[in-house]
């Protein structure tokens, strides 16, 4: 763990050289540095904690097995965001077969309330609900932005759009979310 | 609008410091300016501190361990190659098959023969005629006769229907039905006719006579596979026929109504006989088999000889005790599937939704076209027979005097002289028309013939007495109260005894 705070930022690239070289332990400490950014990225995408833990670890085993293929061309979070989104919208995309059978629905443009949460005084778990109920393709900039910290150029290389398409789903995300959380609007403010 | 739109677009932006100077100061601008956009940046900044605060997960510690041992357990698959490419694989597979094709091509013939002989045997397997299956009344048996609605599964309200399609194709129809209309039923057949005892057990004689045959033209398995003999048709129209040629015999007035005037009921049971060889000498091994998940004709050899001992034996149990019906069920019957010869290259067409299966009978199958006439004179006897049961209930109407009206015979209607006269003397003035009453009469009312008791008034008028109903019920309810009030006074009234002090 000593190892692991005297690190600075850029020092992911000298792990993952290190891992390339033969060095594993190296990999342990790749994994401890972004393990969480991922396992929370996972929680927002998904809505649901049932399976963070299966996907993270197929985002890190993805990662193993591809880091040898690793450019340097772009931050390691980048990549691993987008190997994080990739294994996302895999997992959503069996979910959405599964529920074929029982009216699955993901209206882009739709943004209804939520019924189950008007109950709810938990504000944290009002804003993640909320978060859950918009589209996939709106939640992951808008969770970029404001939950991981990246800017929007950051954001158009993981999704591979435009800066101003993220600028337009960032918005869009967020007036979906001030519609959802409207009818708390006393509670949050 | 999309102006607007394109301004709160830019809030959102210049909330997150993503925008170029000018267009921050443009912005910053309008804030000063514009409440709607002032409100529409207060919103924004509160989700995204809502979405910044959210509470991350707790921490996992364990996540490397279980990560490192599942990245052990989990090494490469040896055919990791084929699994990234599956074209490749696919290509591989092909190759592969039409390698083995080209050496031995009796493979793919003889696995699809297996295969087949493997589902005939499941639809096969544990076959038994419907009678074995369900209690089949002689009730029943008339309904199908007359209605050809027969019951497959009366707990489950499955039934079968032979029919025509609109080009007049006959039509065999598996469907969920909790009842079904009757046009005529046995009760009625034996009213109508005015049966005595012994015609009676006659009638039930003649429905005996097919329910073995009928019940054993349809088999059923515990797999929920229906199988149907489509000479069903023929002991259908021989039964009508046989019941029609009875009731022409039995009851002479009534014969004359029924049948026309150029068909004697000889000839119907010549044509009744006909059908009947009809049905022993056509194609009577091909069944069509409805299944769950399909629909098909194949031929079937069945032990009738046996089955007809079984069926003998079966019957006799049941009447020392209905119980045994549950033990017999288990009862198997010799079916051994032979090659559908005959529907060779032959089309049929087939329906099918959630709550039943139409299945077309392939042309031909049924053999001669005699029974297309046969089936002309059949219904129209069938019309006249109804026709002669609303004469009695006309008749049964205008009685009011047993005696009176003895020698009036069975109908009203062929009697319009008569009556004529009868209700000119009765006082309905010179110009009645008796024909135009009864016309009339019949329109205004709607008879069925399944209950003569029951009378179904004209629409109008129902809605007029449920109206009346309500009121009278409106009332009851104000007198009820009325004499609740009433008492609660008169208790009110009544002087208290004084108190002692």
């Amino acid at each position: 763990m000593k190892t692991q705070n005297i690190l600075m930022l850029d020092d992911d690239f000298a792990l993952i050289k290190k891992f390339n070289n033969g060095d594993e332990f190296a990999f342990k400490v790749l994994i401890s540095r972004h393990r969480e950014k991922v396992r929370n990225l996972i929680y927002l995408m998904l809505g649901n904690g049932e399976y963070i833990d299966d996907i993270s670890q197929n985002v890190f085993i993805a990662v193993y097995r591809n880091l040898n293929k690793f450019k340097f061309e772009s931050q390691f979070t980048t990549w691993l965001h987008k190997i994080t989104l990739n294994k996302c919208r895999d997992h959503m995309r069996r979910e959405k077969i599964k529920n074929l059978f029982v009216g699955f629905s993901n209206e882009d443009e739709d943004f209804p309330v939520p019924t189950d949460i008007k109950d709810e005084f938990d504000i944290q778990e009002l804003v993640r609900k909320g978060i859950g109920k918009l589209p996939e393709k709106l939640r992951a900039p808008m969770v970029m932005k404001d939950f991981e910290g990246f800017s929007y150029q950051e954001i158009a290389e993981i999704l591979g759009t435009e800066v101003g398409t993220v600028k337009s789903r960032i918005f869009r995300a967020r007036e979906g979310l001030r519609k959802i959380l409207e009818p708390y609007k006393e509670e949050l403010l | 609008m999309r102006s607007l739109y394109k301004e709160f677009e830019n809030v959102s932006a210049y909330l997150d410091d993503e925008l170029s100077s000018t267009e921050r100061a443009r912005v910053e601008e309008n804030l000063k300016t514009s409440e709607k956009l002032k409100s529409r940046f207060r919103d924004y900044r509160m989700v995204k501190d809502r979405v910044c605060g959210i509470r991350p997960l707790p921490e996992d510690y364990y996540f490397e361990q279980r990560l490192v041992e599942r990245i052990r357990n989990n090494k490469p698959s040896k055919f990791g190659f084929f699994k990234k490419k599956p074209v490749i694989a696919f290509a591989v597979l092909a190759i592969g098959f039409m390698v083995v094709f080209k050496t031995n091509p009796q493979v793919f013939t003889n696995f699809l023969s297996e295969q087949k002989d493997e589902l005939m045997e499941l639809y096969t397997d544990n076959l038994r005629p419907i009678i074995f299956s369900d209690e089949i009344t002689n009730a029943d048996i008339f309904n199908f006769a007359f209605n050809k609605m027969f019951p497959i599964d009366k707990e489950k309200d499955q039934m079968l229907e032979l029919s025509r399609d609109e080009d007049g194709n006959q039509i065999i129809e598996v469907k969920y039905a909790s009842a079904f209309p009757t046009a005529i039923n046995l009760e009625l057949f034996v009213k109508s006719l005015n049966l005595n005892t012994k015609q009676k057990v006659q009638v039930d004689s003649i429905l005996e006579s097919y329910s073995d045959d009928i019940g054993s033209s349809v088999l059923v398995n515990d797999k929920s596979v229906v199988v149907v003999n489509p000479q069903i048709w023929h002991y259908q129209n021989a039964l009508k026929a046989d019941l029609l040629s009875f009731a022409a015999n039995t009851n002479k007035l009534a014969a004359a109504r029924i049948f026309p005037v150029e068909i004697k009921p000889d000839v119907i049971r010549n044509y009744s006989e006909q059908v009947i060889r009809g049905a022993e000498d056509g194609n009577k091994n091909i069944y069509c088999f409805i299944t769950p998940d399909s629909v098909f004709y194949h031929g079937l050899e069945i032990d009738k000889q046996k089955m007809k001992k079984e069926i003998e034996e079966f019957k006799r149990q049941m009447k020392v005790n209905k119980e045994e019906l549950k033990k017999l069920r288990k009862f198997k019957i010799d079916v051994r599937v032979i090659p559908p010869e005959y529907l060779n290259g032959k089309t049929f067409k087939i329906d099918v939704d959630s709550n039943r299966f139409k299945v077309e009978i392939p042309d031909k199958l049924l053999g001669d076209d005699f029974m297309d006439s046969l089936n002309i004179v059949l219904d129209d006897a069938l019309i006249h027979l109804k026709d002669f049961n609303m004469g009695l209930k006309m008749d049964s109407i205008f009685k009011k005097n047993k005696d009176s009206w003895k020698d009036w015979g069975d109908s009203v209607r062929d009697n319009s002289k008569k009556l004529k006269e009868k209700l000119k003397k009765e006082g309905f003035g010179p110009d009645f028309d008796a024909q135009k009453f009864e016309d009339e009469l019949r329109s205004s009312l709607k008879f069925y013939f399944n209950d003569s008791l029951r009378i179904e008034l004209p629409k109008q008028l129902n809605q007029e007495m449920e109206a009346f109903r309500e009121q009278m019920e409106n009332l009851r309810k104000e007198m009820d109260n009325l004499q609740k009030e009433l008492q609660k006074k008169r208790k009110s009234d009544q002087p208290k005894s004084p108190v002692e002090i």
